[in-house]
C-alpha cells in the first residue's frame, strides 16, 4: 500500500507543488521568527551580561527611576568614600549622569531630548570603546555610536557640548561607545567624560550609579555584602553578573512581545496554507475517485485507503515544513542582517537556530497537513468500489452543487451572534476590553461566513458574472459557469483569500480612523501656527528663555505671541504636580473651550482651574479650595473650573500674577506659541521665529503641519509593516487559486479539447480560464474588504470616545486591483496548459 | 441557412455538385520514440456533398486518424484535404479554429457535452461562440426531430446516454455546417439508442441534404451509411456502395484476413 501512495505521488507530483509551497511558506514564517527573536534574545543577552561582567559590584539607587525623575541620588561622595575604604575593594567609580547637550554642525541641540552627559572613565571602565579610545584628558570626550551617527560626527572630529549653564565647551571626540542596551545613554544619546568633567558640564554632584572592582581574590559575593553593610537602605549592590540578568530580564519582556506580535501573524499564514492544503487534497480525492475505488475493487480495505491518503499528506508535509525551517533558518538570518545593520542590539550574537525551532517548524507543518488532509481521507473511504465501473465522469459534478440549510442555518446562526457581540461591545466603555471582544465577534462572524461562502459564491459569481458576460461574450460566460459549477472549491479558495484581505482592509480602515481622529485633535489642541519649546527631559521641557517671547512680540507678521510657564510643586499633599500659568494674551478663548465645569471668568487671583483628571487625584472639586506649596510658602486658592483632560494647558492653572509671585524663579517659558497675522506668509514667520532662536541651540520649532507629517508617517511606517506581514498570507492564498484552477484544468482536459473542437479559439480558452480565476479572486477580496470594513469600523468606534471613522478609499480600490492582478497571474500557468494541450490527444483519452 | 453559416465558406457553386471534401495523398505519419509510423499512407477519398459516408477499418487502420484530419484536428504530413475550395491542410491553428467554428459540425463518442450547461446552452453553444445568429425556427425543428423539446432545461448528468447523444447531434445540425463528423456516435449506447441515434443522421442527409462523416467499426450502424469506405493500414482499400449489414461484415472480414 505504501508502495502504491510513493508510485501515486511520483505521478502527481506536479499537482502537489503549490500545496508543498504553501506549507513551506507558512512554515518559514513560524521557523523565521523563532529563529530572529531567539538571536535577539541571545544578543539582548549578551550585550546586558557584557556591559555589567566587567565591573565585580554596581551599587544603584534602590529606585533608580524615581532618582531620575527627581534628580536626585542617594548615591553621593561619602558613599564612594565608605566604599572605597572597605578591605575588599580594588577600585571604585561614581558614575555621573546628567545632560549635557550636543551640538550638531550647525550648531543646534542634537534630538528632542539633550543627549545624556556622563562619567565615562576614571578609575573602573565599565565600557570598552567600540571605536578609538576613553578620553583621558578634559577635552577628550566618547559619543555614543548612535548620537554620533545622527550628529554626523566621526572620532577625531572636535564637537561641542553645552554646560548646565548654557556655555558652549569644544572638545575632541577620541572614540565611540556602544551602549547597546543602557536604557538611558541608548535612547537619548549620550557623551561621556572624564569624571572631573562630567561634573563641570552636568553640574550634577551626585551619582547614578557606582562600579567597583574587587581587591585580588575577593569574590563579587562578598564585596557586594561588605558594600550592602556600609551603605544606606536605599542604595542596592548589584554583581555584576545580578545586574546583567536584570537587564536582560527587562529586555526579555520585548523580545517576548515580539515574539508573540510575530506569531499572531505566522498564525494567519498557517490557518491560510491549511485551507489551501484541505483545498487541494478534497479535490485530489474527488479526482481520484476512480482510482480510490479501482483499490477498493482489488481489495483494499477502507482503513487501508484512509491510511494511504494520510501517507501521502504526511509525506508531503514532512518534506515541505523541512523545506520550511531551512527558508526559515534563512530569512531569519538574513533579517537579522538587515537589521544589524540599523541597530547595534542585533549585532553581537551569531545566529540562533535551536532544536525547539526546528522541532517546532516540523511539527506545525506536518500536523496542519494531517489535519487539513483529514477530510478528504475520510471522503476517500468512502468511495464505492463500484464507482470504478462507472464510465461518466460528469454525474458526479451534480452533487456536489446542492447547499443544504444546515449550512445556512449555522451560517446565520453565527453572523447573528457575532452581530450581537458588536453591539455589546458598542454598549461598553471604549477601550482594550470592547476592542479585543469586537476581534472575537469578527472571528465568529468569519466563520459564519465560511458556512455559507459556496452560497455567497454563487451569489456574487452571477452578481459580478452577468454585466461581464453581456459585456465580453461567451468565454466569459462560460468562466461564469465554471465558477459556479462547485461552489464548495470556489469558496474555500476564495476564504483563503479573504482572511488576508479582510485584515489587511480591516486594519487599514482603524489606522485611517486613528489617523483622522488625531488629526482633528491636533488642530483643537494645537490652535497656533508655531510652538517654540525646548528640549524634553525627565523634569519637564529644558525651557525658552523669556527673551526669545519677547523677540516675537516685536516681530512683524506675528499676531499673538502667549506662553506657557510652570513650576513642579507640592499641591493638596500630594507632590510632584505642576502648576503653571499663561503669560501675554490671546490664549483666552482657547481657555473657555476647554472649561467643563464651572466658569472662567473669574480666573483672578487666588483662584485655579484644574485639569479633570488631576482633580480626581487631588480628591477635589469646584468650589473646593486647595493648598500649593509654593516658594514664597503655601498658598491657599479656590478652584474655579475643571479642564477638559486633554487640554494641552498647565493641569493646575493660575493667573500670572499669583503665579509669578508664588514662583518667582520659574521665569523661563516651557512653551511659546505663536499665532501667525492675516496676511503675511508663513515662510518669512518662519525665518522671523528661526532668528530668534538662533541664539539658544537646545530651544526649537514644530508646526501643526510638521507635527501631523510625523504622525502620519508613523502611521504610515506602522501600516508597511503590518502590510508587509500580511501579504504572506495572501501570496499564500493565490498559490491555492492558482492550485484550484490547475487541478480544475485537468479535471476538464477533455472539455476544453471539446470546446476547442467546437471552434473556441486558443486565446478565448485562455481568457475563459483566466476569467474564472479572477472571478473567485474578486469576490474573494471584495468579502474581505467588506468584512474589514465593517469589523475595522467596529473596532475603531469602541476604541475611543470621539473615534472618527474614515474609510481609506484609494487603500480599499488598491486591494481590489491586487485581488484581480493576483487573480489574473495565479489563472496564466493553468491557462497556458490548458490552450497548449492537444486537441485529438485530449479527446482520446479517458 | 447556408448563407449564416458559413462565414468564412467560398462562394456556393451549386451548379456543379463538387464533393464536400476530398483528400489526395493524404499522408500522416508519427513519429513515436525514432520509429516512424505511417497512420495514413497516400488516402485519395472524396466525400459527396448530401451523403452519409461511414469510414471503417479493423483497430489500427487510421479511421480515427483520416477523420482528425479530414476535420482539422490534427495536422497531415504531406497530402492535402480541401474542404469547399479551401484546402486545410494550409491554413494555421487560428484559421483551422475559424474552420471548425464556422463549417463543421462533430458529434463525438462520449463525452460531447459541457456539464455545467443545460442541454439548450450545450446545443447553441457553437453559435454563441461564433457570435451567430441562431435560426429559432430551425432550432425547435431539430430539438423537436431528435425529441428534446421537454429535456431543454436539464443538465447532462439528468440525461441519458441516448438523450445526451441527441444533444449533440443537434447541436451539431443546428447550424447546418458544410460537413458533420461523427466519431463513434453510437459506440456508447444500446441499440434502441443508437438506432435512433443513426436514423437521425439518416434522415438529416437525406431530407436537409446534409453532408456526413461517420466513422465507425458496428456494420449495423455502417449499414444506414448511403456509402462505405474501407481503410486498412493506413489505406483505402474498399468501398460498398448502398451498404447492408451483412455485406459490410462480408467485407470486414476479408479485410481482416
Amino acid at each position: 500500500m505504501l508502495r502504491t501512495t510513493l508510485a501515486g505521488l511520483r505521478m502527481h507530483k506536479g499537482r502537489l507543488v503549490t500545496t508543498a509551497l504553501a506549507i513551506i511558506l507558512g512554515v518559514t514564517f513560524v521557523a523565521g521568527t523563532l529563529v530572529f527573536t531567539d538571536t535577539m534574545g541571545q544578543s539582548i543577552e549578551k550585550q546586558a551580561m557584557g556591559s555589567a561582567t566587567s565591573v565585580d559590584v554596581l551599587v544603584t539607587p534602590e529606585d533608580p527611576e524615581q532618582a531620575r525623575e527627581d534628580g536626585e541620588s542617594p548615591l553621593g561622595a561619602d558613599t564612594v568614600a565608605a566604599i572605597k575604604e572597605l578591605a575588599e575593594t580594588g577600585a571604585v567609580q561614581g558614575i555621573i549622569t546628567g545632560d549635557a547637550p550636543l551640538l550638531d554642525k550647525d550648531g543646534k541641540a542634537v534630538g528632542d531630548m539633550p543627549s545624556a552627559g556622563m562619567t565615562i572613565s576614571g578609575a573602573v571602565d565599565r565600557y570598552e570603546p567600540s571605536e578609538g579610545r576613553l578620553p583621558e584628558s578634559d577635552s577628550e570626550i566618547i559619543l555614543s555610536t548612535q548620537l554620533a551617527r545622527s550628529a554626523e560626527y566621526q572620532v577625531g572630529d572636535t564637537a561641542r557640548v553645552l554646560d548646565h549653564n548654557g556655555e558652549k565647551h569644544s572638545l575632541e571626540v577620541v572614540g565611540l561607545v556602544d551602549f547597546g542596551l543602557d536604557g538611558e545613554a541608548a535612547y537619548r544619546g549620550a557623551v561621556g567624560f572624564t569624571p572631573e568633567m562630567a561634573e563641570a558640564i552636568t553640574g550634577v554632584d551626585h551619582y547614578s550609579e557606582i562600579n567597583v572592582l574587587g581587591a585580588e581574590g575577593v569574590p563579587d559575593e562578598d564585596l557586594k555584602s561588605a558594600i550592602a553593610g556600609v551603605v544606606g537602605d536605599d542604595i542596592k549592590a548589584w554583581t555584576g553578573q545580578e545586574y546583567g540578568e536584570e537587564i536582560a530580564e527587562n529586555y526579555g519582556f520585548m523580545v517576548q512581545t515580539y515574539r508573540v506580535g510575530f506569531m499572531a501573524f505566522a498564525a494567519v499564514a498557517v490557518f491560510v496554507a491549511s485551507l489551501v492544503i484541505f483545498n487541494t487534497f478534497a479535490i485530489l480525492i474527488a479526482q481520484r475517485q476512480r482510482e480510490m475505488a479501482m483499490l477498493r475493487c482489488v481489495g483494499a480495505t477502507r482503513r487501508q485507503v484512509f491510511r494511504s491518503v494520510l501517507g501521502e499528506a504526511a509525506l508531503i508535509g514532512l518534506v515541505a515544513s523541512a523545506l520550511g525551517v531551512a527558508a526559515g533558518a534563512g530569512a531569519g538570518v538574513g533579517g537579522i542582517a538587515l537589521i544589524a545593520q540599523y541597530d547595534s542590539l542585533m549585532a553581537a550574537a551569531s545566529p540562533v537556530i535551536s532544536p525547539t525551532t526546528i522541532i517546532i517548524g516540523m511539527l506545525v507543518g506536518t500536523l496542519v497537513t494531517l489535519v487539513s488532509a483529514l477530510l478528504p481521507a475520510v471522503r476517500a473511504t468512502r468511495v464505492a468500489p463500484l464507482t470504478a465501473l462507472r464510465t461518466s465522469a460528469a454525474s458526479n459534478a451534480a452533487k456536489e452543487n446542492r447547499i443544504g440549510w444546515v449550512r445556512i442555518s449555522f451560517g446565520l446562526l453565527f453572523v447573528l451572534a457575532s452581530v450581537g457581540t458588536v453591539a455589546f461591545a458598542m454598549s461598553l466603555e471604549p477601550g482594550e476590553l470592547p476592542m479585543i471582544i469586537v476581534v472575537g465577534a469578527g472571528l465568529v462572524c468569519f466563520i459564519g461566513v465560511m458556512f455559507v461562502s459556496p452560497l455567497l459564491v454563487r451569489a456574487l459569481t452571477t452578481l459580478v458574472g452577468w454585466p461581464l458576460r453581456m459585456m465580453f461574450g461567451v468565454a466569459t460566460g462560460l468562466a461564469v459557469e465554471n465558477a459556479q459549477r462547485s461552489p464548495k472549491r470556489a469558496a474555500t479558495a476564495m476564504i483563503a483569500l479573504t482572511v488576508g484581505v479582510t485584515l489587511i482592509s480591516g486594519f487599514s480602515v482603524i489606522s485611517a480612523s486613528l489617523q483622522t481622529t488625531m488629526d482633528r485633535q491636533l488642530d483643537e489642541e494645537f490652535p497656533v501656527d508655531y510652538l517654540v519649546h525646548g528640549q524634553m527631559t525627565e523634569q519637564g521641557s529644558t525651557g525658552v528663555p523669556p527673551k526669545v517671547a519677547e523677540e516675537l512680540r516685536d516681530a512683524p507678521g506675528i499676531a499673538t505671541v502667549y506662553t506657557e510657564r510652570v513650576a513642579r510643586t507640592e499641591v493638596g499633599g500630594e507632590a510632584g504636580k505642576t502648576v503653571g500659568t499663561m503669560t501675554g494674551s490671546g490664549f483666552e478663548a482657547d481657555i473657555e473651550e476647554s472649561a467643563i465645569k464651572g466658569s472662567l471668568d473669574g480666573l483672578a487671583p487666588d483662584t485655579t482651574a484644574i485639569n479633570e483628571a488631576e482633580a480626581e487625584e487631588i480628591g477635589a472639586g469646584v468650589g473646593d479650595t486647595v493648598s500649593i506649596a509654593a516658594d514664597s510658602g503655601a498658598l491657599d486658592v479656590e478652584i474655579v473650573a475643571l479642564l477638559n483632560e486633554q487640554t494641552t494647558l498647565p493641569p493646575i492653572l493660575l493667573d500670572q500674577e499669583t503665579f509669578t509671585s508664588a514662583f518667582p524663579e520659574a521665569d523661563t517659558d516651557q512653551n511659546v506659541y505663536v499665532k501667525v497675522a492675516d496676511g503675511a506668509a508663513l515662510s518669512d514667520v518662519r525665518t522671523e521665529v528661526e532668528d530668534a532662536i538662533a541664539d539658544h541651540p537646545t530651544v526649537s520649532i514644530s508646526s501643526a503641519t510638521q507635527l501631523k507629517e510625523q504622525y502620519d508617517q508613523n502611521m504610515r511606517s506602522v501600516f508597511y509593516v503590518i502590510a508587509a506581514l500580511l501579504a504572506l498570507a495572501i501570496i499564500i492564498a493565490i498559490f491555492g487559486i492558482a492550485n484550484t484552477m490547475a487541478l480544475s484544468v485537468l479535471e476538464r482536459t477533455r472539455e476544453s479539447a471539446l470546446l476547442r473542437a467546437l471552434g473556441l479559439a486558443k486565446s478565448q480558452l485562455r481568457r475563459m480560464l483566466s476569467v474564472e480565476a479572477i472571478l473567485v479572486a474578486v469576490i474573494g477580496a471584495l468579502l474581505g474588504v467588506g468584512l474589514g470594513i465593517l469589523f475595522g469600523w467596529a473596532a475603531s468606534q469602541v476604541m475611543m470616545d470621539d473615534m472618527a471613522f474614515s474609510l481609506p478609499v484609494l487603500q480599499v480600490l488598491s486591494f481590489i486591483a491586487v485581488a484581480i492582478v493576483a487573480g489574473l497571474l495565479s489563472g496564466v500557468l493553468p491557462s497556458r496548459r490548458a490552450a497548449k494541450t492537444s486537441i485529438t490527444g485530449a479527446l482520446a483519452s479517458e | 441557412m447556408q448563407e449564416d453559416a458559413a462565414v468564412s465558406a467560398p462562394p456556393s457553386s451549386k451548379g456543379d455538385q463538387p464533393a464536400a471534401v476530398v483528400t489526395r495523398g493524404l499522408t500522416k505519419i508519427y513519429d513515436t520514440d525514432g520509429t516512424p509510423v505511417r497512420a495514413l499512407d497516400g488516402v485519395n477519398v472524396k466525400f459527396d456533398r448530401g451523403a452519409f459516408t461511414a469510414i471503417m477499418g479493423p483497430s489500427g487502420s487510421g479511421k480515427s486518424t483520416l477523420m482528425h484530419c479530414l476535420a482539422g484536428l490534427d495536422t497531415a504530413s504531406s497530402g492535402s484535404v480541401h474542404l469547399g475550395r479551401t484546402n486545410i491542410t494550409t491554413l494555421k491553428d487560428k484559421q483551422l479554429t475559424l474552420l471548425r467554428r464556422d463549417r463543421i459540425g462533430f458529434i463525438f463518442q462520449s463525452f460531447n457535452l459541457l456539464p455545467m450547461l443545460t442541454a439548450q446552452q450545450n446545443i447553441l453553444l457553437p453559435a454563441q461562440i461564433a457570435k451567430r445568429k441562431v435560426d429559432m425556427e430551425r432550432f425547435h425543428r431539430i430539438v423537436d426531430v431528435v425529441g428534446l423539446s421537454d429535456r431543454l432545461d436539464h443538465l447532462p448528468s439528468k440525461l441519458s446516454g441516448g438523450q445526451q447523444q441527441r444533444v449533440a447531434v443537434a447541436r451539431a445540425l443546428l447550424s447546418a455546417p458544410e460537413v458533420v463528423y461523427a466519431d463513434e456516435p453510437t459506440g456508447n449506447l444500446d441499440s434502441r439508442s443508437g438506432t435512433e441515434i443513426l436514423s437521425f443522421l439518416r434522415d438529416s442527409a437525406r431530407q436537409m441534404r446534409q453532408t456526413i462523416v461517420m466513422v465507425t467499426h458496428d456494420p449495423v450502424a455502417a449499414s444506414y451509411s448511403d456509402r462505405v469506405v474501407f481503410l486498412r493500414d493506413g489505406r483505402l482499400v474498399d468501398e460498398l456502395v448502398a451498404p447492408t449489414a451483412d455485406g459490410v461484415l462480408d467485407r470486414l472480414k476479408k479485410l481482416e484476413s
